[in-house]
């Protein structure tokens, strides 16, 4: 078998290894906005534990329980405690 | 270079295919649809990598390449561009790999389809299609590779076969091709119902790929048909040959299982019907390949003998054992949830269709392998012939167009005789018509009187649906009755496409009754310018000529056909050599008129070229036969056309459905009046001149003109006297070398009430002159002025001599020279030995 066909088998090999691998890839892109989705959730989920989610008023940020100030714009907390 | 590719890229979409199959059962069993895409990812590509094999065998024969094994095989330097494309298909293995590529094509069609029916069914279908697409890909890597290289390069190949060096090359093999994989669908989506248990749903998410797969076959079909009667030259279209069969009986199978997915998708009935109607379709489609390409049965279009069967006969046990084993695990979702009805419905009318599509596919079946079967039996051989299966099928085919003919009058179903009697007053009118029409026009056979009553029962019965549903839509949206009936095929594509098949059938039975009852046939001998009458028609051979072509050359013979003694037409059937081809293709002569066809080959010219043997085959009605082909495949065509108005839901949409539609229907049309024009327009070898010669015994036409010395001459004046007339042109040889001796003859008999005329036709005065003085022609010699005189006596050429009685009438014609011995024997006759 000549070299140039073994190549150009080769080449076709890869492409073709890769496209039908594609769905398994990791997507950087995604993951980067599952992560982002994912700190959402978890800050959300200790609220909605306790009962009830807790927003900043001004800015929407959710706060956790022990927050007395929003950590994205400073505003002061007002709630029950 | 290119074959390794090619080879390595075979290979690799044999991974493909194979990893398909395993992904997506692997994803249906996780849930998981990276898995399910990366299966649907593999298909797409091993698509893509057998289409640049299919590419790269081209390369090869645009290359001529003919290292490569199948390249020599099949192609040569001097063969035409376009068959080296479809050398591809010439033989085995190219057109396995072909197949391969087709068969994954399709399942990579059928894994993007998205429509609602298909979504839940499509990943196990397409887990089916995978293993067939792999079976075909490894059969034709390990087997049967056309990429095989020879141990030397030839300096030229063998070249194409001379049958397959036809335009219908092109079409009708991929064709039949793309049917054959296509019905692998229905079979996988009935597989994936069952494993699924959505056993009911199967046949309406099949449904296109049915109806596309049953077009295309019947396309291939026709194509193939209309190829054997143009370059078989046996005069006729089918054979019963085994691969012909092997074709119409997966199509007969298709048929049936679209007219029980109908009553599937109505009603819920036929279910365990039509699981064995789409195996036993697929299972035909193997058995055919097992057959044309294992030498178990000869044919001309079989393939070479080679272990292929074994493998194929292995995989047919295979979807035999999956698909039983699959079927019994269902029966209990297999019964039919309606209440059954009477035979007199329309579902009764649908049971009768399939129990007679399945009994003529059976004798089809039978018939074919009986020869085998017998053999191997270790018994007598018996054979089939081709008045076995008319007789067989004959009476069938026939039940199943009273069927047609019956079923919309039944309607749902039959509430009582009294209907029936109220709607059965057009389908009896329309059977007598047909039948007296037949009578009148001579074709009055006991046998084909009832076929026509049938026939003329058919169509008056689907014209009238067609009527009626028009003209009711009509009244009640007060449309233009001719709007309606546009609009019930856009409505009800299916019904309506449908009926149209029916009406195509309708009139293909009308010609095979012609071609099968009335068709004649016999061998003539013609001596050159000596009449012989066959079928009404009067044949005189008048020359044959050689003419070279790039790849072979043509013995041409040139036949003029004369009927009621009228002249009719001018045929030129040919013999084709080609060089390294024992085998000699006749082209046969047509002329086609909707009475009949009459078509002439030529099967021998005697060394001197005087006279010539004809095979004259006249086939009434052969025509309505193309001509329904023709209407069958439109029906088709618009029952499979997509249907896009509910999907058409902004403006636009709208509007790129209407672009869509138009520019399907300018395709369909223009593909239908060229295929019409390929069919009835061209030559076929047919050509008409203004005028015949006069045949032997008619009167000669006169003429009035001047002899060279100033005389007049004119025949009414020569009457009583036995006249000889010479066409001849001085740049002509043969006329130069007659002319002696036309003078010597003269000479013995010009006083015995002989007149001899020379007619110089197409010439210079002086140079007749001339040449007159120089060989001492003393009779009478007149111009033939722009050959007034020679065109009503339809000469092709010069020399010509025509022998005139005492009467005026033609007595005998000498086309080309002629001998004093010839003329003094044709004198003594007329002068009775005075």
């Amino acid at each position: 078998m000549g070299t140039g066909a073994l190549l150009v088998g080769l080449a076709l090999l890869v492409v073709t290894v890769a496209y039908v691998g594609r769905p398994f890839r990791p997507n950087p892109t995604r993951e980067a906005d599952d992560r982002v989705i994912e700190g959402w959730v978890s800050a959300l989920r200790p609220a909605a534990d306790s009962g009830r989610a807790r927003f900043c008023t001004a800015c929407g940020n959710p706060l956790a329980p022990s927050h007395r100030f929003c950590p994205s714009c400073g505003t002061p907390v007002v709630g029950e405690d | 270079m290119i074959a390794e590719t090619g080879s390595l890229s075979t290979l690799l979409a044999l991974g493909a295919a194979l990893y398909a199959a395993l992904a997506s059962s692997w994803g249906i069993r996780r849930r998981d649809s990276r898995w399910l895409q990366s299966g649907r990812n593999a298909l797409y590509a091993a698509t893509g990598l057998l289409g640049l094999a299919v590419l790269l065998l081209f390369l090869a024969f645009l290359s001529n390449d003919f290292q490569v094994s199948y390249v020599y095989q099949h192609s040569s330097l001097e063969l035409p561009l376009y068959l080296k494309a479809t050398a591809i298909w010439a033989g085995q293995e190219g057109s396995l790999l072909l197949w391969s590529f087709l068969q994954v094509a399709i399942a990579a069609l059928v894994v993007r389809g998205t429509s609602e029916k298909q979504r839940p069914l499509t990943p196990w279908a397409s887990v089916f299609l995978a293993v067939i697409g792999a079976f075909f890909v490894g059969v034709t890597f390990f087997l049967q590779n056309p990429f095989r290289l020879l141990p030397t390069v030839a300096a030229n190949g063998q070249g194409l076969s001379p049958l397959l060096r036809h335009p219908g090359m092109v079409f009708h093999p991929p064709a039949l091709y793309v049917g054959y994989v296509a019905l692998a669908v229905p079979f996988a989506f009935a597989m994936a119902g069952l494993v699924t248990g959505k056993v009911a749903d199967w046949p309406a998410a099949a449904r296109r790929w049915t109806l596309t797969a049953w077009v295309f076959l019947g396309l291939g079909i026709f194509l193939g048909a209309r190829w054997a009667y143009d370059v078989l030259g046996w005069g006729g279209y089918w054979g019963w040959d085994p691969v012909e069969n092997a074709a119409l009986m997966p199509w007969l199978v298709a048929t049936a299982l679209l007219h029980g997915s109908v009553l599937q998708e109505e009603r819920g009935t036929f279910r365990t019907w039509n699981i064995v109607l789409a195996v036993l379709s697929f299972l035909f489609v193997l058995f055919g390949t097992f057959a044309t390409r294992s030498g178990l049965i000869e044919s001309v279009h079989a393939f070479g003998r080679s272990s292929l069967g074994y493998y194929f006969l292995g995989f047919m046990a295979l979807t035999v054992l999956v698909s039983v084993v699959l079927t019994l695990r269902r029966r209990a979702a297999l019964a039919s949830t309606a209440e059954p009805r009477g035979l007199l419905s329309r579902e009764g009318m649908f049971f009768l269709t399939l129990v007679v599509l399945m009994a003529i596919t059976a004798s089809v079946f039978i018939g074919s392998v009986l020869p085998s079967l017998t053999d191997a039996l270790g018994g007598r051989r018996l054979e089939a012939g081709p008045e076995w299966f008319d007789r067989v099928t004959g009476p069938q085919f026939a039940v199943l167009v009273l069927l047609m003919g019956v079923c919309p009058l039944v309607g749902q179903s039959l509430a009582s005789l009294r209907r029936l009697r109220a709607r059965a007053v057009v389908p009896i009118v329309g059977a007598l018509v047909l039948i007296v029409a037949a009578v009148i026009t001579g074709f009055g056979k006991l046998g084909s009187i009832i076929g026509f009553g049938v026939v003329g029962l058919a169509g008056a019965t689907i014209l009238m649906e067609y009527v009626t549903a028009a003209a009711s839509r009509s009244r009640r949206l007060d449309e233009s009755p001719l709007r309606s009936l546009w609009h019930l095929f856009g409505r009800n594509r299916r019904r309506y496409g449908g009926y149209l098949v029916h009406i195509g059938i309708i009139l293909m039975a009308i010609g095979v009754i012609g071609t099968r009852s009335y068709s004649q046939e016999r061998d003539l001998v013609l001596a050159s310018g000596d009449p012989a009458s066959f079928g009404g028609y009067t044949f005189v051979y008048e020359e044959a000529r050689q003419e070279s072509a790039a790849d072979h050359l043509s013995l041409i013979g040139r036949f003029t056909v004369y009927r009621d003694g009228a002249y009719l037409v001018t045929l030129q059937p040919q013999l084709q050599q080609y060089p390294g081809s024992e085998q000699n293709v006749a082209v046969p002569a047509l002329r086609v008129s909707l009475k009949e066809d009459l078509y002439v080959v030529l099967s021998s010219v005697s060394g001197d070229g005087s006279s010539a043997t004809i095979r004259v085959v006249v086939d009434p009605l052969v025509n309505f036969l193309w001509l329904g082909g023709l209407v069958l495949l439109a029906g088709g065509a618009i029952a499979v056309w997509p249907s896009t108005q509910l999907q058409r839901r902004t403006a636009a949409e709208s509007r790129r459905g209407m672009v869509v539609t138009a520019a399907g229907l300018v395709l369909g049309v223009g593909i239908f009046v060229a295929a019409g024009a390929v069919m009835w327009a061209g030559g076929h070898g047919a050509s008409v001149q203004a005028s015949g010669r006069p045949l032997p015994g008619q009167t000669a036409p006169g003429f009035m003109t001047t002899s060279l010395d100033g005389s007049p001459l004119r025949l009414s004046d020569m009457a009583g006297q036995v006249v000889v007339v010479n066409f001849w042109s001085t740049w002509c040889q043969p006329c130069e070398d007659e002319l002696p001796a036309l003078q010597s003859v003269w000479e013995d008999y010009r006083d015995r009430g002989v007149l001899f005329v020379g007619l110089a036709s197409n010439d210079q005065e002086p140079a007749v002159r001339a040449m007159t003085e120089r060989l001492g022609v003393t009779y009478p010699v007149a111009m033939d002025n722009n050959e007034a005189i020679a065109s009503t006596y339809g000469i092709t050429g010069v020399p010509e001599t025509f022998v005139l009685d005492r009467e005026g009438r033609v007595a005998k014609v000498h086309i080309g020279q002629v001998s004093a011995d010839q003329l003094r024997q044709d004198l003594d006759s007329l002068l009775g030995g005075q």
